[in-house]
């Protein structure tokens, strides 16, 4: 049957205008699946099945979804740290100079929460990086490479403060995301909940408020204070891959980070085209890289032997 | 602990209608390339396949405590048509949106109509199981449009008892769905 005429006949199907020879029209169409052969599921990825049962319990709870999100992270991230010690978390000596510091690694792929000792936590974007000494409890300074949302148990006494970049981030007891990647030229200091102070290594930038964003240039070295939204801030901690007019350049980065593969653009100038998108990060690659293309009118192509996108074509919609 | 993968259908509907999780998911096991594959072989999208299952087994745990489902893959086949429909309507809808041949709000009324009829075929299916005097007095009532002294002379009985009948069919009907009443003709 027709593609036009089929959706014709579901419509008015629904609407209670088809005649009976119409209705037995749609019906049949729908029937044939019963007296043919076999239907083959293209399956790529063995986990599918896994995967889509996931995103369903995703839509089935979105009420209490954070709070479970969050314990499920929690046990997740328990696992992950068992099954993954000797691999991701390594225990960095500094010799005799400095304090003992413990590194935590997360790798592509994933969103790891931390606990602390003095029981802040921490959730740790892809491909990022969390250190802090052993001895955390008396002096709670930690060091970041990458992206952490913090949620900082309050404690007047010792402020808690967080290295990241030229910048250092100062609070009592809040909950504020701190970005700085070394790919990308700006870090940035998001507040959630409470104040936070920022510096750098000379002065005070800003006092932060909810919902302000400190966004600073590491190369020319110049601080701008926005006001934002949280939500999308936060986006990554609930598991969405969202860009929000961000250009190719910056999306192919979050996307490098997440799946662990590199991009390269035939064709320079759509580095910087700018685009909206939110994906589930359970997603497989290939359906958002068929996602984006698709919008933007590019073509990709995957190298799985060294991990490498090829993005090819001018980006225009 | 119970073992829900030797559980029958039956038993995982009761712990379903409890709100149970993982009674979802071993019907979620059980059915998953059933639906898949249905939806696959009329969309020939996997999205749209998986958007299928996804519609199907949303639609089931919203509506487990409103509805009496007996025969799960019966409830389930029948879903899954409409599935089929409303997911195929939708992406002709964004297809439109994206041509620009629609604005964003046209014709969104068609899912939920789909909606409305499989709830009324589902029902079909409950009056079929009624007692036989109750389902001819109940139709002839419904949809003949009868009045409780025609039918009376029609089936030889007493007004009396068309309407008790008429009382019993819609009782059986609304201990199956509850919430959807609006769209019964009642």
């Amino acid at each position: 049957m027709e593609q036009n005429r089929l959706y014709d006949l579901i419509r008015k199907y629904a609407d209670d205008m088809a005649t009976p020879e119409e209705v037995q029209e749609l019906h049949e169409w729908y029937q044939t699946v019963n007296t043919s052969a076999p239907v083959e599921w293209p399956a790529v990825d063995p986990g599918e099945k896994q995967l889509l049962q996931e995103r369903l319990w995703q839509h089935l709870k979105p009420q209490h979804a954070s709070r479970l999100r969050v314990i499920r992270m929690a046990t997740r991230a328990a696992a992950c740290l068992l099954v993954l010690a000797g691999a991701w978390m390594a225990w960095r000596y500094m010799g005799n100079k400095g304090p003992d510091l413990i590194s935590i690694q997360n790798p592509s792929g994933k969103v790891t929460a931390i606990s602390l000792p003095d029981s802040s936590h921490v959730w740790l974007n892809a491909a990022s990086t969390l250190r802090y000494a052993k001895a955390f409890s008396s002096h709670r300074e930690v060091f970041l490479d990458g992206e952490g949302y913090f949620d900082v148990a309050e404690d007047a006494a010792h402020p808690f403060v967080v290295h990241a970049g030229q910048l250092t981030t100062t609070v009592l007891g809040t909950s504020f995301d701190v970005r700085s990647f070394a790919t990308e030229t700006h870090t940035t200091v998001t507040v959630i909940r409470g104040k936070v102070q920022v510096e750098n290594q000379h002065s005070l930038l800003d006092r932060l408020t909810p919902a302000r964003q400190l966004q600073w240039n590491e190369k020319s070295r110049q601080s701008r204070t926005v006001s934002v939204d949280t939500a999308h801030t936060l986006a990554w901690q609930h598991g969405q891959l969202q860009f929000d007019d961000e250009t190719l350049e910056e999306i192919a980065g979050t996307l490098s980070r997440w799946y662990n593969v590199k991009f390269i653009f035939k064709d320079q100038s759509s580095r910087s085209y700018r685009m909206i998108g939110s994906f589930n990060n359970t997603e497989p690659l290939s359906q958002v890289l068929t996602a984006m293309s698709s919008l933007v009118d590019l073509h990709w192509t995957f190298s799985e032997k060294d991990r490498t996108v090829t993005l090819s074509g001018r980006a225009h919609q | 602990m119970t073992n829900y993968a030797t559980l029958e259908d039956q038993h995982l509907l009761l712990a379903l209608q409890k709100g149970d999780e993982k009674a979802f998911n071993e019907i979620y096991q059980r059915y998953w390339e059933k639906l898949v594959a249905i939806g696959y072989y009329h969309t020939r999208n996997k999205q749209w396949a998986e958007e299928v299952v996804g519609d199907v087994l949303i639609g089931l745990w919203n509506r487990k405590q409103d509805m009496q489902i007996h025969s799960l893959s019966a409830y389930l086949g029948t879903a899954v048509k409409y599935a089929v429909f409303k997911v195929l309507v939708r992406h002709q809808r964004r297809q439109d949106i994206l041509l620009q041949q629609a604005g964003p709000d046209t014709d969104d009324a068609t899912e939920k109509k789909l909606d409305a009829r499989f709830l009324r075929e589902f029902l079909d299916g409950v009056v079929e199981t009624l007692p036989e005097k109750t389902r001819l007095v109940f139709r002839y009532s419904r949809e003949d449009q009868l009045s409780v002294s025609e039918i009376a002379g029609k089936m030889e009985l007493s007004p009396k008892s068309v309407e008790y009948h008429i009382t019993k069919a819609i009782k059986t009907l609304r201990e199956y769905i509850q919430k959807f009443n609006n769209i019964l003709p009642f």
